[in-house]
């Protein structure tokens, strides 16, 4: 198999930036020069000039990601005549190089990380490759329960292996042939850095037996082809530090994440084939789904800790951005494939999930802005740097762009326009604001908005031969639907970024992936100064200036009825429903990927083996899993430092225990905190006293 | 003569329990268990299981007296002695030993044997150290604006 050339010649991508920039820039310059030339002429100069700088600002974000996806789909264009990249057979290829994959987890389900991986060592093994990967599961786990509970998944998942070894262990004339299936597990005792912490701590301790590694987040799923053609494109490409996969949105039924992942579906490849075209290599990382050359991470990607005070100072929250920055600055090139498949990941099934990942990225990348000007990264490097902040800022840009235009309009009911100034004239002073221009220039930006995805949807239709009516209905009410959450969006990011140049810093959040739903108290707390400031805005409009109330309407219905949005799209039923209607079918629903079966079915049979006992108490029914902790224990240390009074504490209580029925032995370990129980999960000494000693009562 | 209290093989019996032992069988196992511990005092410390063991000194007793049994099955060098124990007990309960076994004969090696199991935890290591990169600005952003706000 002959796997791609990441090569495009350094003068072809200079006049490909110069297209995309130079297009961009002249874009926004006309623009803003017809919104200088509507704007009314009674308003001061310093509104006129916030004005100005903000459409500014806002058009040129617009007028990016226009043009990038134009440029985009004529690259599609041009690459539709060859082959897709995995097509080929992956058995002819020969690695002769090891590839570690690892997948961070910080307190997720464990039977779904693990079923997942069960899927891919599967899928590598089927291939018969599976002896050229080794998985890692890098545990950053602080819940005494969940870390149990990944102990006794990976045993659990390493009989399932055993199963998977002898069903395709096969002889041949050079002998039996067995596949090994190398899936190690350890547990950070502290998360020092959180996930660039725990990769770089793997890369410390065994990043030298590897020449590759492919960083996974915990809902990733790729195919064996795919990881095995990004291997062997590694291995082709020496010059290459990172190749980026584009992963695919997949796998939940709320109506918030469907939407997402038809989104996902319809517009991903437009857009990716246009960063793709311009950004070649100097791409960006997007911190999983890509495969990374260890070496050069290991000498050239260690992060510093930043100077000052969270939010800004501390660890590098969003170290993906940064690591492409530092790999780009020591040499080596970073590439984004659009057109690979077989990369898949989760979104987050409701809104308010959605903006609580937001906000901790928000945080990370304005933090970027002490790295924005850092010696010796690539320009297009810092690039990725503006883009990221401008996601966010964007949102605050918007909103101060309608303040300023809301401002506007009610002073003049407030203060009426002054025909004749102080001096003597013979003509009146007419206010003039030129109504057509701004309309032109709304629906502008609107096309610009629209375009790309409609570009997206031919991509679409041409690569799944999906039904074109079908497919445009399922478009037309995603652009309805996203353009009521558009307006919650701006004010969540808003507040975030308020709240980041206040200083409060984001906790480490476990991230939500079950489709629980959105409760209706939930969606009060989170939306209602969203829906309060709707309805205000919304009276004041009505009452004094009615047509701008018109056109301020999309944008308030947003926010007014944002609570009863976030509730009804977090809902797997009504996913369901606009499912069984075959709206915002995505080919890998009607027909779900291998990879993805597998997991399932991996899922099913790790979910058999589950106990209502978590944690100590598990660990105390079963003399299996107990013998495993201890025999990890040296692994997972050093024990983190305990005080002395919690320590008082754990010893107090596991001494004063009283039994009140044999039944009930266990539930001494109900009184203890989970701090306290971390802790004597560490100590190996205390946990076999403390076995014995529920035995002995027991007994 | 060695005199063993009752707290001592109730110990005995809790810890062959957390061996897979049913309790039945651990009270009969236990009294080989401790008649072995007992000959191993004498002969290693000239010292006898006395009633002054508190629960914790019994319990590492006991440790030291599998760790042997446990020697005689893996040899691996690279293990620390209770990475050994550890590892031992563990292949001890995943094949059921107590089953089969009850200290009085010598501990067979097949019992040990788990077709297909790799228990491999992690790799050894390679340790290396990545070192933090130096992230600084072009320009001091700070000194600029002093600059600019004395002038």
């Amino acid at each position: 198999m002959s796997c791609s050339e990441l090569k495009i010649p350094d003068s072809t991508l200079s006049q490909r930036r110069l297209k995309i920039f130079g297009i961009t820039i002249l874009n926004t310059l006309l623009a803003t020069l017809k919104w200088i030339k509507s704007l009314p002429t009674d308003i001061s100069n310093y509104t006129a000039i916030a004005s100005i700088v903000l459409f500014a600002l806002t058009f040129a974000w617009i007028a990016l990601f226009f043009w990038s996806s134009i440029f985009g789909f004529l690259a599609w264009l041009a690459q539709k005549k060859q082959t897709k990249l995995t097509k080929s057979n992956p058995e002819n290829i020969t690695l002769s190089t090891k590839t570690a994959i690892l997948v961070p987890v910080y307190n997720e389900s464990p039977q779904q990380v693990f079923a997942n991986v069960l899927a891919m060592a599967e899928d590598l093994t089927r291939q018969g490759q599976i002896n050229n990967f080794d998985f890692f599961i890098l545990s950053d786990t602080t819940n005494p329960k969940v870390w149990i509970d990944e102990e006794k998944t990976w045993l659990d998942a390493k009989r399932l292996i055993a199963k998977i070894v002898q069903a395709h262990t096969h002889s041949s004339a050079a002998g039996t042939i067995i596949p090994h299936i190398n899936l190690f597990y350890r547990k950070r005792p502290k998360n020092i850095a959180r996930k660039s912490g725990n990769i770089e701590d793997f890369c410390n301790k065994w990043g030298k037996n590897y020449n590759f590694m492919i960083v996974l987040d915990a809902d990733s799923l790729i195919t064996a082809q795919t990881m095995i053609y990004l291997a062997k494109t590694m291995e082709n490409n020496p010059q290459a530090g990172i190749i980026q996969a584009t992963p695919l949105a997949i796998n939940h039924n709320t109506l918030f994440a469907r939407l997402q992942q038809f989104a996902s579906k319809v517009y991903g490849p437009v857009v990716a084939f246009g960063t793709a075209y311009w950004q070649g290599n100097s791409s960006n990382y997007w911190g999983h789904n890509a495969i990374i050359r260890v070496q050069a991470f290991m000498d050239s990607c260690g992060l510093p800790v930043l100077k000052g005070r969270q939010p800004f100072g501390g660890y590098i929250l969003s170290h993906d951005f940064v690591e492409a920055a530092l790999i780009k600055r020591a040499g080596w090139e970073t590439w984004l494939l659009p057109d690979l498949e077989g990369s898949y990941e989760e979104v987050p099934p409701t809104l308010i999930d959605f903006a609580i990942r937001d906000r901790r990225w928000c945080q990370g990348n304005l933090q970027h802005l002490k790295v924005l000007f850092a010696k010796g990264i690539h320009p297009i490097s810092r690039i990725h740097f503006i883009i990221g902040i401008m996601s966010y800022l964007s949102s605050l840009l918007w909103l101060s762009f309608l303040i300023i235009g809301l401002a506007v309009a009610l002073s003049k009911i407030f203060f009426p326009p002054v025909y004749f100034s102080t001096y003597k004239t013979l003509f009146p002073e007419w206010p003039i604001f030129d109504v057509l221009g701004t309309i032109l220039l709304f629906a502008l930006s609107m096309s610009m908005l629209l375009v790309p995805k409609f570009l997206g949807v031919i991509i679409y239709l041409q690569q799944s031969k999906m039904r074109i009516w079908q497919t445009l209905k399922s478009v037309f009410i995603e652009i309805i639907i996203s353009s009521l959450f558009a307006p919650i969006m701006m004010m969540f990011q808003s507040k975030f970024i308020i709240d980041i140049l206040f200083g409060r810093s984001v906790a480490w959040n476990i991230q939500s992936r079950s489709d629980m739903g959105t409760s209706f108290k939930t969606a009060v707390k989170r939306h209602i100064w969203q829906t309060g400031l709707g309805w205000l805005t919304m009276l004041v409009l009505w009452y004094w200036t009615t047509n701008l109330f018109w056109w301020m309407l999309p944008i308030n219905l947003g926010l007014i009825l944002s609570i009863p949005i976030s509730i009804l799209t977090s809902k797997v039923n009504v996913g369901l429903w606009f499912k069984k209607r075959r709206y915002f079918l995505t080919p890998e629903e009607i027909q779900k990927p291998q990879i993805l079966v597998r997991s399932k079915h991996f899922l099913k049979e790790l979910n058999l083996n589950q106990t209502e006992l978590k944690g100590i108490k598990l660990l105390f029914s079963n003399n299996l899993l107990y013998a495993l902790h201890i025999l990890m224990l040296p692994i997972n240390s050093p024990a983190p430092e305990v005080n002395e009074q919690l320590w008082e504490s754990v010893t107090s209580k596991l001494k004063n225990f009283k039994l009140t029925s044999k039944d009930s032995q266990l539930e001494i370990f109900d009184d203890l905190t989970p701090t306290e129980e971390l802790a004597l999960l560490y100590s190996a000494e205390t946990l076999s006293n403390a076995l014995i000693t529920s035995k002995l009562k027991g007994n | 003569m060695v005199t063993v209290n009752s707290q001592p093989l109730a110990i005995t019996i809790a810890y062959l329990e957390t061996l897979g032992y049913n309790q039945n069988k651990a009270k009969i196992v236990a009294q080989t268990v401790l008649e072995k511990i007992k000959e191993l005092c004498i002969i290693n410390t000239k010292q006898s299981v006395s009633e002054n063991y508190t629960q914790n000194d019994f319990i590492m007793l006991l440790d030291s007296f599998l760790f042997l049994e446990a020697k005689k099955i893996f040899i691996h060098d690279k293990l620390k002695d209770y990475e050994l124990l550890a590892f031992f007990k563990f292949y001890f309960i995943l094949n059921q030993v107590a089953e089969y076994y009850d200290f009085s004969t010598e501990l067979k090696q097949d019992f040990f044997f788990v077709k297909d199991f790799n228990l491999e935890i992690i790799p050894e290591y390679k340790v290396s150290q990545m070192r933090p990169q130096k992230l600084s600005s072009i320009f001091n952003l700070r000194k600029l604006f002093s600059k600019v706000l004395k002038k």
